[in-house]
């Protein structure tokens, strides 16, 4: 094996002879690790560098060219399971029940975007459902509002409302144009006593003591006496 | 398989198609079953490198395939042919959309032609097994533009499988470097793969050696 023939009329290729700095041989080190796993049938790292990524999946290429690779019974079962699935929108799957076909939209054949299109249909349908609680309030809040604005026309209310309130409702029973507090309703001795002279109650009790002590005299002079023939 | 054996399986498959574009999808099922397993090994990942992603593929080529059967029309050959042609296009798709190797990509998908021909035969598995040699022939014929070296890294490693300390005992080197040299020669095929038809008369020139 001639170095020439490898660089002769050839796309560049990594000089097989170059020195191996440190980094590479680590790099080719985990590859080879890589390289194990692809084999054994792993699953690959879900974080690699795009360069390593880029290595591997050549690799996969190779293997899968020369060898089929297998995807397992129960993975196919799945895998089917879910296509069936995505197919009719996410109706669980029926088991022996026929499954209803699904309206297909006029697209273009092979378009790239159906699947894409089943993920915007949902994505569609989540924000809805999420919409539809503030769609509610918001509809509350104006009804009660245009309920508010055309409300039945009402007297606006005023400090010390409360006793205009109990003054204007209407009485239980009929009650006099001015207020009027008596000490017996019908007392001859006082009449009815107007609302500036409810103050002045020492003198009426004067007054009544008087007139009591004078009708009490009266009595015991009447029976005094001795009683005058008609 | 005898033409018989075709012959029926084909027509059971073609009253399945008919039953499910009726309403019964869930017909499908025993088709996709089937089918899945060269459609992922010999269309697929081929075309991808990625298990993962290949598996994506897959379920949306069947999911694409549920969705328009009804402008499947059947004309006597299997339906893996659409299935398998639903599958490349969008092996396609997910380098477009990628961006990560374009070079490598459309290398690989231009690699195996897109349409199978007009006389593909009738049976699927039949077809799948000629896909599955013509990229076995095609990544043969992009290998012989690499160094015997490089060459015989690949060849021991991922065609015959070898163990790392069996390869570098029969290439008389140490352990870690073989894996230089496994390094150094995928570097070099994708790199040789993905320029080859990058320029057609290099590729051709290439093909030629």
């Amino acid at each position: 094996m001639s170095r020439d023939d490898e660089h002769d009329g050839r796309p560049d290729q990594p000089d097989e002879d170059a020195p191996v700095t440190p980094a590479e041989r680590a790099r080719a080190e985990a590859f080879g690790r890589l390289v194990d796993g692809l084999l054994a049938g792993e699953p690959l790292p879900p974080a690699m560098d795009s360069d390593a990524r880029a290595l591997i999946e050549t690799a996969t290429v190779v293997v899968a060219s020369s060898r089929p690779m297998e995807l397992g019974e129960e993975r196919t079962r799945r895998l089917v399971d879910s296509a069936l699935e995505a197919a009719v929108l996410g109706r669980p799957r029926a088991g022996a029940r026929p499954l209803t076909p699904v309206p297909v939209p006029e697209r273009e054949e092979f378009s790239e975007r159906s699947a894409t299109d089943l993920r915007v249909r949902r994505r569609r349908r989540d924000r809805a459902a999420r919409a539809l609680p503030w769609v509610v309030a918001s509809v509350a809040a104006v009804a009660a509002v245009v309920l508010f604005i055309v409300r039945p026309n009402e007297q606006p209310s005023e400090p010390g409302a409360d006793e205009a309130e109990i003054a204007s409702a209407p009485p239980a029973a009929e009650a006099p144009t001015e207020p009027v507090h008596t000490s017996r309703p019908a007392d001859p001795l006082f009449g009815p006593i107007p609302r500036g002279e409810a103050g002045r109650a020492r003198e009426r009790i004067d007054l009544l003591f008087a007139d009591r002590m004078a009708g009490y005299r009266d009595l015991q002079f009447r029976r005094a006496l001795p009683e005058e023939e008609p | 398989m005898s033409e018989a054996a075709v012959a029926e399986k084909l027509e059971e498959e073609r009253r399945l198609v008919a039953e499910a574009q009726a309403g019964n999808l869930d017909a499908m099922r025993p088709i996709l079953e089937s089918y899945a397993a060269p459609l992922y090994a010999t269309v697929i990942l081929p075309r991808l490198g990625d298990p993962a992603t290949a598996e994506d593929v897959l379920r949306d080529t069947f999911t694409t395939a549920i969705e328009k059967l009804d402008q499947f029309r059947w004309t006597g050959k299997s339906i893996y042919v659409w299935l398998r042609q639903i599958a490349v296009n969008k092996a396609y798709d997910v380098h477009r959309r990628a961006r990560r190797s374009l070079q490598l990509a459309d290398a690989l998908a231009r690699e195996v032609p897109r349409a199978t021909g007009e006389d593909q035969g009738a049976d699927a598995l039949l077809i799948a097994a000629e896909e599955q040699s013509r990229n076995r022939a095609r990544i043969r014929a992009a290998m012989e533009a690499l160094s015997e070296r490089y060459r015989t890294a690949i060849e021991l490693r991922l065609i015959e499988e070898l163990p790392r300390e069996e390869c570098a005992r029969r290439m008389n080197v140490t352990t870690g470097t073989f894996d230089v040299v496994l390094f150094r020669a995928v570097r070099a095929f994708r790199k040789h793969f993905g320029q080859r038809d990058a320029d057609p008369a290099e590729s051709g020139k290439s093909e030629s050696k």
